[in-house]
């Protein structure tokens, strides 16, 4: 999918003209002709880059939507570029405004098609690939399931899945393209265990509480392993490599206690036995990042 | 593969009837692959391969014993079927060179399957012949047959009449005849029903519908098939938990076949009855499990009970009629259709008729998955199938229904099984989880237990229940730490009894049990901690400062 670019001027020929531009060179430019649009269109769009005026309907409007972008926090991170020919009428200093505004760059107008490629990409590059690859992946599981009522539990379900946790920039996109509000997607990921906020470790290490593995041994084998890791329940080690989580029933009965790494059992364990396990994928992760 | 009429399917049925090849089988659930199954497999497909054996090397879903995994099976002409107990990859090679390849049975791992005579297996009947990956398995051994004739042969009404006759009961735990609740939602005018099978098994220790999804799913869908047929319902939601990923597998992979023949979506096997069936996910909520919030939950909100009435009968997802049924309960229906409801009614007690599924576990020498008649006592399975708890330990008692069940304790093991006498103990049948405790056990630990699992999974949609688990757990620590004063378990008893009136649904109502039960059976081990601050099984901890001052008391 092509990455999105939102053009926010109140001059249409020149909004018309860089839109040209931008399709030329394979970008998705979007319009917008006033302050005011350009924000709702960043909120609704989640364009990868912005191109922001300076002087629209005051003179500072630019300056201030530029502000509110970088206290948005679904838009905080999407790069904007202030274009504008202030600079050179009224004698900007380019380097106090620049501390000052949080924009990555200022080009002048009239724009120079060469200056303004250049600039996109060397500020696309470092974060738009990485945010359109999730918007585009955010919107096929999306659409898979649009149609289907009742769809935003399994939505989740292929985010973690996708994912391994729901992150916090997925919830927003999934809010917008869903038309939910996000209060209500929050509401449904705290409310079931099984949806994480956070990424786990490499390995899950999931410790059977189920009544059978209770009564032969399983508070001791997670005893064990809080102190063998350094972390308690629902934390993952200092070197990212462990999450724990204690499960209710893998209903393995028979192996009791049993404890499940990233969806392989370990069964009839005692506190020695666990430790070896987690030593052995331990040496297996020395060795293998050299 | 194109939609099957009747006649297709009788002759695809005949082609794969009788299954008399070669073959090797491995008993692949999650719990066989966790005893390692999964490397056996391999080990017999590469070897196939290598040595160019002449046999089929099929899967399937083994449900009994698993304590003798992984099983695998080897049939060969002319020398009969056998059953391998506990095969490793050494066991696995030795099979093929003595029993594949010079034809040898070997007793030393033949399993001979004494603790299975007092089983009888209806819902699981099909879990040690077919592939579940293989919908013409299951076509083979007379699957979908029953659907067929229920709707080409049969009407509606007979099929309920047939299940009243039966006695079918829900196998969820709550034991509401299935016939009437199919009646209830066939009798309601709506433009769209639903069938809703219930697989979200959260009781800690239980994990028969796990095995039943994962060994058999087709005899689940044909149930639901001929549910909808029944009610009107044309749309039927599998609630699987996300904890079960096999389970979620082989029943898309059902489903999927299924529909390739033709036996879901429309005109199914020729007629004008159209279904078809989509699997949603559950989310670690034990009070999914719970019918109205189980129907929030499919809807995609979170999974708060609502009161009831109105029953999900009348009004149930999306406020249409809806049937929820468990697993094993749908297990049942093609068996019942096809014996008869009288057949199956000639099986179990006076009030519950048919077989029923249990995770038999804990401190027994035996431990895995049962089907036994109804009306069987308590000790024949202990003692008879589970094999006592061997030399170590007495056993003490055998907790059924986990969190919303009680404790049963040995002097009552000769009461047979069924649904009244379980609840005159105390007790419930729940969903078939089935724990044996023994003397090394605290009965003060296991309520303890109980009652942080209920804290956990309280919804917090009524003070009640939120509140009312949280104040019994505070009681049960101040108990096992040897803090507490006899008042404190009037205390406990006084809430209990708030909580089992006021909460709004099942889960709440019944979290109390297992401190009652327990305080009904051994309360004099409530008093140990209370009165000597002792803990026999030495399981509590009580706090040893107060031992200490204690000792010192006495030295003086």
């Amino acid at each position: 999918m092509k990455n999105k670019i939102l053009i926010i001027d109140d001059d249409s020929d020149f909004v018309e003209a860089i839109s040209l531009i931008l399709s030329a060179n394979g970008y998705e430019p979007i319009k917008a002709l006033s302050g005011e649009e350009g924000f709702n269109k960043a909120k609704h769009e989640s364009p990868d880059l912005i191109l922001l005026d300076m002087i629209m309907a005051y003179k500072d409007e630019g300056a201030e939507i530029a502000r509110a972008l970088s206290q948005d926090i679904s838009l905080k991170n999407t790069p904007v570029i202030l274009v504008t020919g202030l600079r050179k009428d009224e004698g900007l200093d380019p380097k106090s405004k620049m501390g000052e505004l949080p924009v990555k760059a200022i080009i002048d107008k009239p724009v120079d098609p060469e200056v303004l490629l250049k600039n996109i990409r060397t500020y696309m590059q470092s974060s738009g690939d990485e945010h359109r690859k999730m918007v585009d992946e955010v919107t096929k599981i999306a659409n898979r399931w649009k149609d289907k009522e009742g769809n935003l539990v399994m939505i989740l379900h292929d985010i973690q899945g996708h994912y391994g946790f729901v992150p916090r920039q997925i919830s927003f996109e999934l809010s917008r393209l869903l038309d939910v509000p996000l209060a209500r997607i929050y509401e449904v990921i705290t409310f079931y265990n099984y949806f994480k906020l956070k990424a786990p470790g490499k390995y899950i290490i999931s410790v059977c509480m189920g009544t059978a593995c209770y009564l032969k041994g399983a508070p001791q084998i997670l005893r064990e392993l809080r102190s063998l890791l350094g972390v308690e329940e629902g934390g993952t080690s200092k070197d990212g490599l462990f999450h724990l989580q204690v499960v209710r029933c893998l209903g393995c009965c028979g192996l009791a206690p049993v404890i499940m790494i990233n969806g392989k059992v370990h069964g009839k364990l005692t506190k020695e036995s666990v430790k070896e396990i987690i030593d052995q994928y331990a040496s297996k992760e020395k060795q293998e990042n050299g | 593969m194109g939609k099957l009429t009747y006649k297709d399917l009788t002759e695809l049925r005949k082609k794969n009837a009788f299954n008399t090849g070669d073959y090797i089988k491995v008993g692949m659930t999650t719990s066989g692959i966790a005893a390692g199954a999964d490397e056996v497999y391999a080990l017999f497909t590469e070897e196939k391969k290598k040595r160019n054996l002449q046999i089929e090397v099929k899967k399937f879903g083994y449900a009994g014993l698993s304590n003798i995994e992984p099983v695998v099976q080897v049939s060969l002409k002319g020398m009969g079927n056998f059953i391998y107990r506990n095969v490793d990859k050494a066991r696995a090679l030795e099979i093929i060179e003595r029993c594949i390849q010079k034809k040898q049975a070997i007793n030393e791992y033949i399993y001979k399957g004494e603790e299975d005579k007092k089983q009888l297996r209806i819902v699981l009947r099909n879990c040690d012949k077919i592939d579940p990956e293989r919908i013409e398995d299951y076509i083979g051994e007379g699957g979908y047959e029953l659907l067929a004739r229920s709707l080409l042969k049969s009407s509606p009404d007979k099929v309920i009449e047939e299940l009243k006759i039966s006695g079918l009961r829900g196998r969820g735990g709550g034991g509401y005849p299935t016939w009437m609740k199919w009646n209830f939602a066939k009798g309601v005018v709506s433009d769209q029903k639903f069938i809703v099978c219930n697989g979200d098994e959260g009781d800690p220790g239980a994990y028969m519908d796990r095995s039943i999804l994962e060994g058999d799913p087709h005899s689940v869908i044909e149930g639901m098939l001929i549910g909808g047929y029944v009610t009107g319902a044309s749309k039927g939601f599998f609630y699987i938990r996300a904890e079960y990923p096999l389970a979620i597998e082989r029943v898309e992979k059902a489903l999927r076949q299924a529909r390739s023949y033709g036996l879901l979506g429309e005109g199914i096997l020729g007629s004008n009855f159209n279904f078809d069936i989509e699997i949603r996910l559950g989310a670690g909520a034990f009070v999914c499990g719970e019918e109205t919030a189980l129907i929030a939950s499919i809807e995609g909100r979170r999974g708060y009970p609502s009161p009831r009435p109105p029953y999900p009968s009348i009004k149930g997802l999306w406020d249409k009629p809806t049937v929820i049924n468990n697993v094993e309960t749908l297990a049942n229906i093609p068996a019942i259709i096809e014996k008869g409801g009288k057949w199956f009614a000639s099986i179990g007690s006076l009030t519950s008729k048919g077989t029923k599924v249990f995770a038999l576990t804990g401190k027994v020498v035996n431990s895995g998955l049962i089907e036994v008649p109804m009306g069987i006592t308590l000790r024949e399975i202990v003692y008879g199938i589970g094999g006592g708890a061997g030399d170590v330990k007495k056993i003490k008692a055998v907790q059924t229904g986990g969190p919303s069940g009680g404790v049963i304790p040995c002097d009552f093991l000769d009461t047979p099984v069924d649904y009244e006498n379980l609840l005159k103990l105390g007790s419930i049948m729940g969903s078939g989880g089935m724990i044996v405790m023994d003397e090394g056990d605290c009965m003060v630990d296991i309520a303890k237990f109980y009652m942080r699992f209920c804290v956990d999974e309280s919804c917090g949609k009524c003070s009640p229940c939120r509140i009312g688990t949280y104040q019994m757990l505070q009681y049960l620590k101040k108990i096992s730490a040897g803090e507490a004063t006899e008042s404190d378990i009037e205390e406990l008893e006084r809430i209990c009894s708030a909580v089992q009136k006021a909460a709004l649904c099942g889960l709440g109502q019944t979290a109390p049990n297992p401190i009652i039960s327990t305080l009904r059976y051994f309360r004099q081990e409530y008093l140990e901690h209370i009165k000597n601050k002792r803990c026999a099984a030495g399981i509590c901890k009580i706090s040893s400062i107060k031992e200490a001052k204690d000792d010192k008391g006495k030295n003086k």
